[in-house]
C-alpha cells in the first residue's frame, strides 16, 4: 500500500494529491455556485412579487370613488396580482414554472390580503411568517412560498417565504 | 521481420517506462496527462460561472431600475434606454451586444415620451446581453458550449402608474 501512497523519494504520490483534491473543489465549486445563485433567485422573486403588490395596489374602485373614498378593489386586485406574479415569475395559471424557467416546483400564496377599513395606520403582524407591516392607507399585503431549485445538492432544502406590501396608489 | 519486432517490443518497454513507477504502480506523468483537464477546469470555472452570474444580476437589476422609471413616467424613451446602457458600460458589458426590448401588453409603443402609456397598461423590459466566451472553458472536460445565439436574459412587467 504505502509504495502506492510514496513516490520513491518517500513524497506523497501525486495520485493522492489528486483524489483528495478534486471531489474538495468540486465540493467548493457546487457550494459556491449554489449559494450565489440562491442569493440572486431570491432578489429575482421578491421584485416579482413586489411589482404583483403593485398591480394590485393600482386597482381603485370607480364606484367607491365617484363618493369620495379611495379604496382597492379586492377581485380585481387578486386577478392582477395573479396574472403579475405569473407573468414576472414565468409561471402558468396553476402557479407551476413553466418549462425551462429558473423556478422548478410550485409557487404557494400563503397569505393575500387587501386591507380597506383600517383604522390606520393599520398594523399587520404574522407571527408565523415573521411579517410585520405598516400601512398608513388603504392596501395589499401578499407572502408567498418559493422553494429553490438547487442545482447540485451540497445545500441543505431551501424554501422562502417572500413577502411584500404595496399602498394604493393615486395622485 | 526479426527487426521489426524488436522495435515494438522497445516501444512497448518505452510506454510502460512513461506510464510506469519504479514500484510498477501508475507514473505521476500519466496522473497530470489525464487529470490536468479537470483540475484546471475545477480552478478556473468558479470564475467564469460568477462573471455569468454578476452578469446577469446586473442586468436584472437595470431591468427593475427602468421599470420602476418607465411606471411612473409612462414610457422608457431612446434616452433612458442610452443612459442605461452607459451605466452598463461602465460595468464592463459592450455596447453592441446589448439588446433592450421594450413594448407594453397591449401592443401600443412604450418608448415615445410624447404618447405615454396610461395606468394600467403593463411595461415590459428585456435586456439581453451573449454568454460570449463564459461557457468555452467546459470542452475541457467535453461538455459543448451552448450555440451562439444563445443569450443572457432578465425580463420584467410592471404596471403604470400614471393617470392619462
Amino acid at each position: 500500500m504505502k509504495e502506492y501512497l510514496n513516490n520513491q523519494r518517500g513524497d506523497v504520490s501525486l495520485i493522492v494529491l489528486f483524489v483528495i483534491l478534486i471531489p474538495l473543489l468540486m465540493l467548493l465549486y457546487a457550494y459556491t455556485t449554489d449559494s450565489e445563485i440562491s442569493l440572486q433567485g431570491y432578489f429575482r422573486i421578491k421584485s416579482g412579487l413586489n411589482r404583483a403588490v403593485h398591480a394590485a395596489a393600482l386597482q381603485l374602485n370607480n364606484d367607491e370613488l365617484s363618493s369620495g373614498k379611495r379604496v382597492i378593489d379586492p377581485s380585481l386586485a387578486q386577478s392582477e396580482f395573479l396574472s403579475y406574479l405569473q407573468e414576472n415569475l414565468s409561471l402558468d395559471d396553476t402557479l407551476n414554472p413553466l418549462p425551462n424557467t429558473f423556478l422548478k416546483d410550485q409557487v404557494v400564496i400563503i397569505d393575500f390580503k387587501v386591507e380597506n377599513t383600517g383604522p390606520f395606520p393599520y398594523h399587520f403582524v404574522d407571527t408565523t411568517n415573521e411579517v410585520d407591516i405598516w400601512l398608513s392607507r388603504p392596501g395589499v399585503i401578499a407572502i408567498i412560498e418559493v422553494k429553490y431549485p438547487r442545482i447540485f445538492s451540497v445545500l441543505g432544502p431551501i424554501a422562502w417565504k417572500v413577502n411584500a406590501s404595496h399602498e394604493l396608489i393615486y395622485q | 521481420m526479426g527487426v521489426g519486432l524488436k522495435k515494438v517490443i522497445k516501444m512497448l518497454q518505452t510506454i510502460k517506462k512513461i506510464i510506469t513507477n519504479e514500484q510498477g504502480g501508475v507514473s505521476p506523468i500519466l496522473v497530470i496527462v489525464i487529470l490536468a483537464p479537470l483540475l484546471v477546469w475545477l480552478m478556473l470555472k468558479p470564475t467564469y460561472q460568477h462573471v455569468l452570474i454578476l452578469r446577469h444580476a446586473v442586468i436584472q437589476k437595470e431591468v427593475d431600475y427602468l421599470l420602476e422609471q418607465g411606471a411612473r413616467l409612462g414610457y422608457v424613451s431612446t434616452d433612458m434606454q442610452n443612459d442605461s446602457k452607459q451605466r452598463l458600460i461602465d460595468r464592463g458589458f459592450e455596447s453592441g451586444k446589448l439588446e433592450y426590448s421594450i413594448t407594453s401588453d397591449t401592443g401600443s409603443s412604450a418608448t415615445d415620451p410624447l404618447n405615454p402609456l396610461i395606468r394600467g397598461i403593463g411595461l415590459i423590459v428585456e435586456i439581453s446581453y451573449p454568454y460570449d466566451n463564459t461557457f468555452l472553458i467546459d470542452r475541457l472536460i467535453g461538455i459543448d458550449p451552448p450555440p451562439a445565439t444563445d443569450r443572457l436574459k432578465a425580463k420584467g412587467i410592471q404596471m403604470i402608474e400614471r393617470w392619462d
